[in-house]
């Protein structure tokens, strides 16, 4: 496993908004009265949206390309600048915030504003599943074994004039194993190597909690 | 594990309070009539959303270590008079006991918006969930 740093830009968020992770807990009902179960100490869950306005060129793209960096959201980010959390002056607030293995969510949002200046959305996660399969740092991705994917063109889609395949995996091994696998290797195999950008769509965190059912990993891959 | 804290003593500046229901069930008969019948004696589903508007990140701070130590919706939760500010009498003793053998408790996660620097905005569902018995 190799670990590359992956992390955001020092700039503050104009604006943000935190929710704070849940717990493992199954409530069970009888009539009005509840028994609640707790199922595990460690919170997950949490999710932190942010938003930094009025950037400049540079800075709207700085923000836009750690994106990437994470393997569109399949690695967390290493480690954050203390300037994500700008204006929070209780240490022990400062903490949760950037002490916490975050994971982006989603694609980063640009809308542009005005001449040359752009708003961008962040959204940030943590989630458990994800830190106890792979912890901080993103790894080198294990060769192919054992039998090959297999793989299903479910439709096209063209986008800004250039075709796009939409590619499914569907494995129905656990989660693990299909995380484990080598995607990139998987999608030469069909193709000449490299042809393909590769986005996976279902994250691992979401994945981890299929274990046992049939999973499915949806990769898109553009055609230049 | 029982596990009962108090919320810190500020003072909300919302706290919107949705009344439960009692659980019942419902039959329709076959002339359209309609024939409810009770499962409990006791209401359930009693909600109210605090809100704290331009609270310090301290006070964010030690409302959101209210939700770790209760483990999220699984611990219960008692209202300091400061939570119930601005009700008196008995509409406060409803607010913090609306039936005998009811608790508070968290109901969703807790968010926090950022206001300006320093400055901070929580949000906190709370429910009532009945006393954990068999004894109907």
């Amino acid at each position: 496993m190799t670990q590359r740093p992956i992390t955001l830009p020092p700039y503050t968020p104009s604006t943000w908004e935190l929710r704070l992770p849940g717990y493992p807990v199954i409530v069970n009902s009888w009539r009005s009265a509840s028994f609640p179960e707790l199922l595990g100490a460690l919170p997950s869950g949490a999710e932190w949206g942010m938003t930094f306005e009025s950037r400049d060129d540079d800075e709207a793209l700085a923000l836009l390309l750690p994106w990437r960096a994470s393997g569109c959201g399949l690695w967390p980010l290493t480690a954050l600048p203390i300037e994500l959390a700008g204006g929070v002056d209780d240490a022990d607030f400062r903490k949760r915030l950037t002490g916490t293995t975050w994971t982006m969510a989603s694609e980063p949002r640009l809308e542009p504003v005005k001449n040359g200046r752009f708003n961008v959305t962040i959204q940030l996660v943590y989630e458990l599943a994800f830190d106890s399969v792979y912890g901080p740092g993103a790894p080198a991705l294990p060769q192919t074994r054992g039998n090959p994917l297999r793989l299903n063109i479910s439709t096209t889609l063209v986008v800004a004039g250039l075709p796009s395949a939409f590619l499914k995996i569907i494995d129905r091994r656990s989660a693990t194993e299909v995380l484990a696998l080598n995607l990139v290797d998987s999608l030469n195999a069909i193709a000449e190597p490299g042809i393909f950008q590769k986005k996976i769509v279902s994250r691992p965190a979401g994945l981890v909690l299929e274990l046992g059912m049939a999973t499915t990993l949806a990769v898109v891959g553009t055609v230049p | 594990m029982n596990i009962i804290t108090e919320l810190p003593g500020i003072i909300p500046v919302a706290r919107p309070y949705t009344m439960g229901q009692w659980p019942q069930t419902r039959k329709k008969m076959r002339n359209g009539r309609v024939a409810r019948w009770p499962l409990s004696a006791r209401p359930t589903g009693d909600k109210m959303e605090l809100a704290w508007e331009n609270i310090t990140y301290a006070e964010a701070e030690q409302l959101s270590k209210v939700w770790d130590e209760n483990y999220g919706i699984y611990g219960r939760l008692t209202l300091p008079p400061e939570t119930l500010a601005g009700t008196g009498g008995g509409l406060q003793a409803f607010l913090a006991l609306p039936f005998p053998g009811a608790t508070w408790h968290f109901v969703g996660n807790p968010q926090v918006i950022a206001v300006k620097a320093g400055r901070c905005t929580m949000r906190m569902p709370i429910g009532v969930r009945g006393f954990a018995s068999y004894e109907e």
